[in-house]
């Protein structure tokens, strides 16, 4: 999984337009605590006001599309008859 | 999708932010549209090429989370050393300098973690702790064993007789009940320490467990604690 953590921090920071010593501090961090909790937890690290910004507004949309997928379920009647 | 004004906003102006998409015109699109179809759809929005690629982007992150999210959810962060708690507690509060916070990583019997929970957040010099939420959260997850942490914001690596107190205070309490706390690391700037590693973690007084609040950071007759960054952890028997 190594790799899919290094791919996904080189994706955030072309996201959030980062330099590459940010870009091997995050591959590091999501490497040791996760993902999950790196992206709850946007406050926590020690990066400049606007990265943390930036990952705090990404939080946001990712919470914003999990609640929706999670509110729209599947339908109880097993869908259209 | 059913969202409310405040929720569709919020949305709209951070993807206005991490893509360069103008406000006007997702708002525009929202009111009779799917906001996901932006997403999904990105043309039906005409962005430019900068935008575009930023969509692309944020799309892939998106599918990265979720391969990553399902992977963290089956496979558990193992804490087995007082090296990798450190680790792991450096970078949930290496940055934390607002606020004092007090952390709990609840273990299953393979110190794999079960979760991590923020037990108090209180003020740049002190954080208030209740060993009664402590003993809930560590039931509810049946736990057992955990490791306490806890930042300064001021950076300083000091073991506090507060700290000593409510490492001593925890392991009274769960002592009985077979729950075996391994660790307490105290984490300042971008160093650690870990009370195991110190030979600082107590063994239970036999004496009743006091479930009183204990305020942390209050102390300042306190003794250092060996800093530490990154070196051989002491192992933790499985």
């Amino acid at each position: 999984m190594k790799n899919e953590y290094q791919k996904a921090a080189a994706i955030l920071c072309d996201l959030l337009e980062l330099d590459d010593a940010t870009k091997i501090k995050i591959s590091e961090q999501i490497q040791t605590i996760g993902i999950v909790h790196f992206l709850e937890n946007p406050g926590a690290f020690d990066f400049d006001p606007e990265v943390r910004e930036k990952l705090q507004t990404l939080y946001l949309i990712m919470r914003y599309i999990q609640t929706d997928k999670i509110t729209d379920g599947f339908p109880e009647d097993g869908g259209e008859a | 999708m059913a969202y409310d004004g405040e929720h569709t906003s919020t949305f709209i102006k951070g993807l206005a932010l991490l893509t360069g998409l103008s406000i006007r015109k997702a708002r525009q699109y929202a009111k009779d549209n799917s906001l996901f179809n932006i997403l999904e759809h990105p043309q039906t929005i005409t962005p430019n090429d900068k935008q575009l690629e930023k969509i692309g982007l944020l799309n892939e992150f998106i599918s990265s989370y979720n391969v990553l999210k399902m992977h963290e959810e089956q496979e558990r962060i193992k804490l087995d050393s007082s090296l990798k708690a450190g680790q792991y507690f450096l970078c949930l509060m290496g940055g934390m300098k607002d606020k004092e916070r007090f952390l709990v990583a609840f273990l299953d019997s393979g110190n794999n973690i079960i979760e991590t929970k923020t037990m108090s957040v209180g003020t740049i010099g002190q954080a208030v702790v209740y060993p009664r939420d402590i003993l809930k959260a560590a039931i509810a997850c049946d736990c057992k064993s955990m490791i306490l942490a806890h930042n300064h914001p001021g950076n300083s690596i000091i073991a506090s007789s507060e700290d000593k107190m409510l490492t001593q205070s925890i392991v009274d309490i769960f002592h009985p009940l077979e729950i075996k706390v391994m660790d307490h690391v105290i984490v300042g700037g971008n160093q650690y320490c870990s009370m195991a590693e110190k030979g600082y973690m107590p063994d239970s007084t036999r004496a009743a467990a006091s479930y009183e609040a204990i305020t942390l950071g209050k102390d300042t007759a306190a003794e250092e604690c060996v800093v530490r960054q990154i070196d051989d952890g002491e192992e933790w028997e499985v």
